[in-house]
């Protein structure tokens, strides 16, 4: 397997001196033995069936002859069977060997298409199919799709422009929950030393807000809806749809940034509402977008951890996710296993926290999602949960998290949010 | 129009039409990856036809037929004399480099590596399995399934060189069919009941939830009529009741179930409202599918009546006692051959909802019987009672 670290792909875009052009796109697929072998290794002993690695080897065999139709067809068989099979069993189960051979199919088609359509007629279903093997595959060819796709982004049409609404006031920082309850606060530090935080926080497992410690991001400076279409307009994410994912109607809905700044953030063109519901949550979109990866830093706190650990790589360990949407969306009560700093760009987010010991008053489901309360917290159903009310009076924490500033959340503490206008969140997972 | 006719006994010999996925040649050779409009593929009965993903087998007179991939080469034509005792064979498949053929006599035969064989070879059986009932080849997971007499199921993992037992369990169940999906599996009892276990995360178990089940659970909401035959596809499956109903549940990614998928969205959805139009993404629970809503032009106000269901991977497909054949799912390999999949004018990568194949009707076919292979649909059919034109020939594809 080929291994690709971020700080490597990170280098290579860095260090690019030569851009390949679109019509020199096919240099980028390495020659058809080395395809051929590849294939060989990824599927030695999988279980795959005869039948795909035969189509893989045509296809092997076809684009480095540059029979592009031929690779483009089998191409396209590839990704449906492949998908089929990244849908049987568990995704926690399925064998990398699929997600690479994903990739390697999204990679035959994207060329194929790049090639066969001189005119950049297809451009935009080029990128997607990309996106899609970025999305679902794993990097194969020191993340070929991804520097196939810096020399789309260069021939990209000009995508059309978002109106930012403004923001319609300021409101002051405030703890009241306007449901008329006083709720206790978390601790606010200034910039805390290593030690510090790392005593009052992850030792105390206990939530805090920290300050003045992301104000160097460029994010704060460049983020905003207009940007995010420039940079991004046109890349296929999953976007959540649906009221939040607890609920029957919830699933997930694979459309371009631009598409989902239009539908799901901004107001719907006469007024009110977006229209439609939908979050881009928890999602790695710095990895899928180097570009905006550094726009943001990795706070030094995320390289402290409680296990004695050498050579412990930040890069690599920690997860990074987006949280971007417009006003409203819900994450439900839950609790996550890892340590969570929670960086808040633009907009601000209600949160409500709980500690674990106050775990059988939040009724977590006994489903498969049982990091996750019954208990819609901010319209509780007293009678279904009783044990609710004491302890959202005696034990939660309540903030309204401003840009700037990042929420320490330590493992199992349950947290609750919503956002209060169009929001942009960054977390980090350790 | 088509008149009303008896359906004709389904175990004569009859014209076999395919289309749909040739991407290794197993329907026509050709370059064509995809076969549309349909082909006469041969003259057989369609229970002597077994269709995988990439190739089709079949049996004549003592002979076996493979067409597609064989071994590691697409667009072969291979036939093999089996010897299995004299007994009357009832069903054949091959996979990988073996063949199975299972008999009148409720034995299953294992030819293996018959890819080092030559043309027209005998073969004589490796390992016989008894008291088989029936069998199922999943090729995408590599998996042969077999269901004895009074005693269980297993199913096995075809290796490279092996048969490696995976997964048995007994059951009192008295077997009238074994169906298999991706990830999921049927029986129907001779009683008319029906069991599922498997991947239960698409609802495709028909318990009303996503739960996964080790072994046969009875299937309770199908419990009130009497199921004459069933087919899974790869998440979705389709029920016929002996009223000559539908009943269909499990995945609708790409409308597969026949009722209103969820476009560009993957859902979890299991809402199953169907009025104002809207889609579901999982079907949990068996439910009735009534085809009369997507027949536009019916001369009488009848309800449909089905004699024949099959599904493949992400499709499904229905005769109909007047000799339609409905079609519904995903398009992109030719395997619905709708109005506009022949005139390419959809988007065959959208989910189509439930139409009538109009292309058996132009050629004056009656539909009898259907059967479908993953990314394909193949369909027996005979000559409408009234033709009176001549006929075109049709240039037969195999034999």
């Amino acid at each position: 397997m080929e291994a690709s670290s971020n700080k490597t792909r990170l280098e290579n875009l860095g260090n690019l001196e030569k851009m390949l052009t679109w019509s020199d796109c096919h240099q980028l697929v390495p020659p058809q033995k080395e395809l051929l072998a590849f294939v060989d290794r990824i599927t030695c002993n999988k279980n795959v069936t005869r039948g795909l690695i035969v189509l893989l080897q045509q296809a092997c065999t076809s684009i480095s002859c540059m029979e592009y139709e031929q690779t483009f067809n089998v191409g396209n068989e590839l990704m449906n069977f492949t998908w089929e099979m990244l849908n049987c069993g568990h995704w926690k189960d399925v064998d990398c060997c699929w997600l690479q051979i994903y990739s390697l199919a999204s990679l035959f088609k994207a060329i194929s298409l790049m090639k066969m359509t001189d005119g950049r007629s297809k451009i935009e279903e080029i990128c997607r199919v990309c996106d899609m093997g970025v999305l679902m595959g794993a990097p194969i060819f020191d993340d070929i799709l991804n520097q196939l796709l810096k020399i789309i982004q260069q021939n990209l049409p000009q995508i059309p422009n978002v109106v930012e609404e403004k923001m319609a006031g300021d409101c002051p920082p405030t703890h009241d929950a306007g449901d008329g309850e006083v709720r206790k606060s978390v601790n606010y530090l200034t910039c805390p030393s290593m030690q510090t935080f790392k005593y009052s926080c992850m030792d105390a497992v206990e939530p805090a807000v920290i300050r003045g410690c992301v104000d160097h991001w460029p994010a704060f400076k460049k983020w905003n809806l207009q940007y995010m279409n420039e940079m991004a307009g046109h890349r296929t994410v999953p976007v959540e749809v649906g009221s939040k994912y607890t609920d029957d109607d919830w699933g997930q809905k694979l459309m371009t940034i631009n598409q989902f700044i239009r539908e799901c953030v901004l107001p719907a063109p006469h007024g009110g509402k977006p229209l439609k519901q939908g979050y881009l949550a928890q999602h790695q979109l710095f990895d899928q977008i180097p570009e905006l990866r550094s726009d943001i830093d990795i706070p030094d706190y995320c390289c402290i951890t409680t296990a004695e650990e050498d050579g412990f790589d930040v890069d690599e360990n920690v997860d990074i996710n987006a949280w971007f949407g417009p006003k409203g969306t819900v994450s439900p009560c839950h609790h996550d296993p890892k340590h969570n700093l929670l960086v808040q760009v633009v907009g601000r987010k209600l949160i409500r926290l709980y500690p674990s010991s106050c775990s059988p008053s939040l009724y977590p489901r006994e489903d498969l999602i049982n990091n996750t309360s019954q208990v819609d917290v901010e319209n509780p159903d007293h009678q279904q949960f009783p044990l609710f009310h004491q302890a959202d009076q005696l034990h939660c924490k309540q903030l309204i998290l401003q840009p700037g500033e990042m929420l320490y959340i330590p493992p199992k503490y349950w947290h609750y949010i919503r956002s209060l206008d169009t929001s942009f969140s960054v977390s980090f997972w350790w | 129009m088509l008149k009303r006719h008896e359906p004709s006994p389904v175990c004569e010999k009859k014209d076999i039409y395919a289309f749909g996925y040739n991407g290794f040649g197993q329907f026509m050779i050709s370059q064509s990856r995809k076969t549309l409009p349909p082909i006469h593929l041969l003259q057989t009965k369609l229970n002597k036809l077994q269709v995988t993903w990439s190739s089709i087998t079949w049996m004549k007179d003592k002979s076996i037929h493979i067409r597609g991939l064989f071994g590691e080469n697409p667009s072969s034509h291979k036939s093999f004399i089996v010897d299995v005792n004299s007994e009357k064979m009832k069903c054949s498949c091959y996979h990988h480099d073996t063949l199975f053929v299972l008999t009148s006599k409720k034995k299953l035969y294992f030819f293996n590596n018959i890819t080092s064989h030559e043309n027209n070879d005998k073969l004589t059986p490796g390992r016989v399995e008894e008291n088989v009932l029936d069998f199922v080849v999943n090729e995408s997971i590599n998996q042969l399934s077999v269901v004895y007499e009074s005693w269980g199921v297993k199913h096995f993992k075809i290796g490279e060189d092996s048969l490696q037992l995976e997964k048995h369990f007994s059951c009192a169940i008295k077997v009238k069919q074994l169906s298999c999906g991706n990830s999921h599996n049927l029986l129907l009892s001779a009683d008319g009941h029906v069991f599922s276990w498997g991947m239960g995360s698409r609802g495709q178990l028909g318990h009303g939830d996503l739960i996964s089940q080790e072994t046969p659970k009875l299937i309770e909401i199908l419990d009130m009529i009497r199921v004459t035959s069933v087919a899974c596809g790869g998440w979705h499956n389709l029920a016929l009741s002996d009223t000559q109903d539908i009943y269909t549940w499990g995945w609708n990614c790409s409308g597969q179930t026949g009722l209103p998928a969820p476009s560009g969205v993957f859902s979890t959805s299991v809402n199953n409202k169907k009025e104002g139009g809207e889609s579901c993404g999982i079907i949990p629970s068996p439910t009735l599918l009534q085809l009369e809503t997507y027949c536009l032009h019916r001369e009488d106000d009848n309800f449909i009546s089905i004699t024949s269901i099959a599904c493949g991977a992400k499709h499904s497909a229905a005769a109909t006692s007047d000799g339609c054949l409905f079609t519904w799912g995903w398009a992109e390999h030719g395997q619905l051959a709708h109005e506009c999949c022949l005139s390419g004018s959809c988007d065959v990568s959208l989910s189509h909802l439930p139409a009538i194949v109009p292309w058996f009707g132009k050629e004056k076919l009656k539909v009898v019987e259907v059967k479908c292979g993953w990314w394909s649909t193949l369909a027996s059919s005979e000559e409408e009672f009234d033709s009176v034109n001549t006929k075109t020939k049709h240039k037969t594809a195999a034999e």
